[in-house]
């Protein structure tokens, strides 16, 4: 076949019975096309990333729930963080760096100050509390929640008070303070019949 | 003898058809990419938090966005890729959930939009049983 094709080289022929053999040029071409789609394609996507909280269910208002120390940070509605009613970090200030000192200071105490003071909105009977505490809910989903076992060795318990008409990110941020602190029980303070 | 069709002349490889094939498999490939990334709409400015862990891909997920539309100052609750009332929401994770169905919510909501539109998510998934939620966020 090898001869009989550079025979068909060799002498003048038509284009249909030419073999014009294998041609790198159109197919770089073609995979650079691709490449570049894909380049393009790449520059968009944004890797996310996760924040978990484990919900075992909404408790029962005024059910007793939350037995251990608990602290409260609250979200107003310019954004500005308060640690147990006290004013922590303002509105303009995305990183919280007041918010993490008092935390890191919380989370090395091992929880064991005092919670004077701590329980504020999430005490207050319109309140639906969505927590991240195994064996808080009175709605029966506990069992849902595997892995997790109340206990006083997984740290304090911070219950998030965010103002409804404040903006998510800020809530956010409170979550990322906690995170990075180590902290992992966290509960959601919210309306009870939100808009 | 070389010009007829049928008489064993062999064409060799051709790399023409080849390519044909290829951008029909890619072609095919990117139809079913961007099905799967509808999930997630591209318009949220998801909020910043550099210390969310990294996602784990391969466990089953509902994916609920939180749209805000900074013009009309209106939120919009998206699931899988139709807007949805909260008690519709409530009522669809129930009905998964009472068919066996196990996942985790993930909450793609924008940083501006205000907290009690995320609020009444975090407690319609809660009405339905789900047991666990994770937010998103960009690293930075």
């Amino acid at each position: 076949m090898i001869a009989r094709r550079g025979r068909r080289r060799g002498r003048p022929g038509t284009l249909a019975e030419a073999d014009p053999g294998f041609q790198i040029a159109p197919m770089i071409d073609v995979v650079f096309v691709v490449l570049v789609f894909f380049m393009a394609l790449a520059a968009q996507i944004r890797v996310e990333r996760d924040l978990a909280l484990r919900l075992p269910g909404a408790a029962v208002p005024g059910a007793a729930a939350l037995p251990e120390e608990e602290y409260t940070v609250a979200v107003g509605p310019l954004g500005e963080i308060s640690f147990n009613d006290e004013p922590c970090d303002g509105p303009e200030s995305p990183d919280l760096p007041r918010l993490r000192a008092l935390l890191d200071a919380l989370r090395a105490a091992g929880g064991a100050s005092t919670a004077a003071g701590a329980s504020t909105a999430a005490g207050a009977s319109a309140v639906v509390e969505v927590s991240a505490l195994a064996g808080a809910s009175a709605a029966g989903g506990a069992s849902a929640v595997a892995g997790m076992t109340p206990g006083r060795d997984e740290g304090p318990v911070v219950v998030i008070a965010s103002d409804p008409a404040s903006r998510y990110e800020r809530t956010i941020a409170v979550m990322d303070a906690l995170a990075s602190v180590g902290i992992r029980r966290v509960s959601l303070a919210g309306e009870e019949d939100p808009p | 003898m070389a010009a007829s069709l049928g008489d064993g002349d062999d064409p060799g490889f051709q790399i023409a058809p080849m390519i044909d094939v290829l951008l029909v498999l890619l072609i095919f490939f990117m139809s079913i990419a961007s099905t799967a990334i509808t999930r997630y709409d591209p318009t949220i400015q998801l909020p910043v938090a550099p210390a969310a862990a990294p996602r784990e891909e391969e466990a089953p997920v509902w994916v609920v966005n939180v749209a805000w539309d900074a013009v009309t100052a209106r939120a919009s609750v998206r699931f899988e890729e139709q807007d949805i009332a909260l008690p519709q929401l409530t009522a669809v994770l129930t009905e998964r959930r009472s068919r066996g169905g196990s996942a985790r919510l993930l909450l793609r909501g924008d940083g501006a939009v205000p907290v009690r539109h995320v609020q009444a998510v975090v407690a319609a998934a809660a009405a339905a049983g789900v047991a666990e939620i994770t937010f998103a966020a960009l690293r930075s």
